[in-house]
């Protein structure tokens, strides 16, 4: 339990006293529930950090578009988002969500980044792969390699945009993991929020208008991110991010068929659950 | 205060009797417990005065009564006794040839607490002890203007806090903001508890209106907080629940039935999900998430949905899911070649 400090603050000489306070409220291990074992595959639920309820959180499942999360952290973890990449003709062989790239057309590795994030457009990651890799199979392997220094055990991609993979595999807790990553990144915070995002190719030649997947955001109170996912073989994914009066809640649902109405009902339990 | 005292001591000591006019300047240096050597340079004092009359005269202006002089040989002890309960006991000892001295003072006092100095001190010569007396009487003066200023400011700047603390309590009840409170929210359930305690102490020494406000107001809240309008603002939250010694779950038990009665839709949809059912069926069938609906059950089915996805879906329900997620485990184990 934290002592929050009224929100004015305290004079100096009293100062000590609150930092006394807050100090003793260190928040204390919870042993893990699984109250709802029948909304997804898998799922997990933390508060300020701290487990509320999880189900199945090491099953190992498909991860669909959330593996984008991981090609988002290599690219803003690299740096250098105001590159050009000039696009092969791998964005035409992308599949499910796109943008309409075509070969030939320029964009910032930025722009890749935010249509990645922002629309979960599978031209625009793969190409931002293969901006990033140089191959679609080196840049696996450095999703990989960034995987296993994160701890992600049950984690094996083989895709760079999650598309489903005999041998491409994920974990709810080892998301968990990967979000709490990518939360430490501003640039992934600002994209994860955008409801809205318009993109131009660097001739100025066309506009890319994008509505944000997530749909928590501009509905439920407090969204901020951070990433959906659907495949045939993953079912409705999301990892949801929200936070009220400083109280952060992540929940990510793997295989929900009712992943919006569960991760609200998630998020609502978990902001009013005893502290 | 302290630096009043630490005033006082200089202008006190050293006990040395002398003519009017002809004053000894001795060099003094002070330590107290914990205070780093050095942190207090050696300062030269002027002394022709009765140091036990200028000690009086200095302190809090004639505040304090001598009420005890003991002389035996070099050495002088002197006890006095202040307005506002504090006692002081100056212990002097020269040495024979009256040049150099050493000297406790020992302060207890309920509102500053204990406090010990020594000082050491040397004769280095002659003054001139009526020009120095005038001087630093003036210096005393100044210093006592000072600290009367500090002390108006700082009482101002407490009154001001305190006022502001008073406001801000006043305000989290009306917008049902629990952390609006501080720790008189926070500490609510906790209040023997050492930090709790210690924090709120510090607020009681600024002003006992304070806590006296904020927890009236305190009060107030949980009393809305058990109605359907305040629960819903305060969303429904378990932690303020306890601190208000109730439970979500009584309130529920008892607000339900009457939201079901007044068709209160916002309650029923996010608290009474066997109460709301009914209305359900009726105004949410079919609806999406993202589904644009308005009007009068958007919000009721909103909630109701979200909530109701959560419960354990009737057998054949589950069945179908688990199936799903079995079914999307074979095609993933299929492509792994079993």
């Amino acid at each position: 339990m934290k002592i929050p400090k009224f929100p004015d603050g305290l004079p100096a000489f009293a100062g000590k006293t609150l930092v006394a306070v807050a100090c003793l409220f260190a928040s204390a291990a919870q042993a893990v529930e699984d109250p709802y074992p029948w909304i997804a595959g898998a799922y997990l639920v933390k508060r300020d950090g701290v487990v509320l309820w999880a189900g199945q959180p090491d099953a190992r499942l498909a991860p669909a578009s959330l593996a984008k999360m991981m090609t988002a952290l290599i690219a803003i973890e690299r740096g250098k988002l105001d590159e050009p990449v000039t696009l092969g003709r791998g964005v035409l062989q992308a599949t499910g969500t796109r943008i309409g790239l075509k070969p030939g057309e320029r964009l910032s590795a930025g722009d890749l980044l935010t249509a990645t994030v922002v629309r979960s457009a599978n031209d625009a990651c793969r190409g931002l792969a293969e901006h990033l890799g140089p191959s679609r199979n080196a840049f696996i392997a450095k999703m990989n390699e960034r995987a296993a220094a994160l701890g992600m055990v049950n984690t094996r991609f083989a895709d760079p945009c999650g598309h489903d993979r005999p041998d491409q595999y994920t974990s709810a807790a080892d998301l968990v993991r990967l979000a709490e990553e990518v939360m430490k990144h501003g640039e992934y915070m600002r994209l994860a929020r955008l409801e809205r995002v318009s993109l131009k190719t660097l001739d100025g030649g066309r506009t890319f208008a994008l509505r944000n997947t997530n749909a928590l955001l501009g509905r439920y109170d407090g969204a901020i991110g951070l990433k959906t996912g659907y495949t045939e073989g993953a079912g409705n994914c999301l990892v949801a991010l929200a936070e009220r009066d400083g109280v952060r809640v992540l929940a990510v649902l793997l295989n929900a068929p009712n992943r919006w109405w569960n991760a609200v009902g998630l998020l609502d339990r978990a902001f009013a659950a005893a502290r | 205060m302290r630096m009043h005292f630490l005033a006082t001591l200089l202008v006190a000591l050293p006990f040395a009797a002398v003519a009017q006019g002809s004053g000894e300047l001795w060099e003094i240096t002070m330590s107290m417990p914990g205070m780093p050597a050095g942190m207090m340079p050696a300062q030269r004092v002027c002394q022709g005065d009765d140091p036990a009359r200028a000690a009086q005269q200095s302190r809090d202006k004639k505040d304090c009564k001598v009420t005890d002089r003991k002389q035996s040989g070099n050495r002088t002890t002197v006890s006095m006794t202040c307005s506002d309960g504090s006692t002081m006991v100056i212990d002097q000892q020269f040495n024979a040839a009256r040049t150099e001295f050493k000297s406790t003072m020992s302060l207890k006092s309920k509102k500053d607490g204990d406090m010990t100095m020594t000082q050491t001190g040397r004769k280095v010569g002659a003054c001139d002890a009526v020009a120095t007396r005038k001087e630093r009487d003036a210096h005393m003066d100044k210093i006592n203007k000072d600290m009367a200023a500090m002390q108006a400011a700082g009482a101002a700047q407490q009154k001001e806090f305190a006022d502001r603390q008073i406001k801000q309590c006043a305000t989290a009840a009306q917008n049902m903001d629990w952390r609006g409170f501080g720790v008189y929210g926070q500490c609510r359930n906790n209040k023997t508890d050492a930090n709790c305690k210690s924090s709120m102490d510090a607020y009681d020494k600024m002003s006992p209106e304070i806590a006296k406000s904020c927890n009236a107001r305190v009060v107030e809240y949980c009393k809305r907080f058990q109605t359907q309008e305040g629960f819903l603002k305060a969303r429904g939250d378990e932690t303020i629940a306890q601190a208000c010694g109730v439970t979500t779950a009584s309130i529920k038990a008892a607000q339900c039935p009457k939201a079901a009665q007044t068709e209160s839709l916002a309650f029923l949809g996010h608290y009474c999900l066997a109460e709301a059912k009914p209305i359900a069926q009726q105004h949410c069938v079919g609806r999406d998430y993202t589904s644009k609906m308005g009007g009068k059950y958007n919000e009721f089915c909103g909630a109701y949905l979200a909530q109701a996805s959560l419960e354990k879906p009737p057998a054949s329900a589950t069945d179908q899911v688990k199936q799903g997620v079995s079914k999307g485990m074979d095609k993933l184990k299929g492509l792994f070649g079993r």
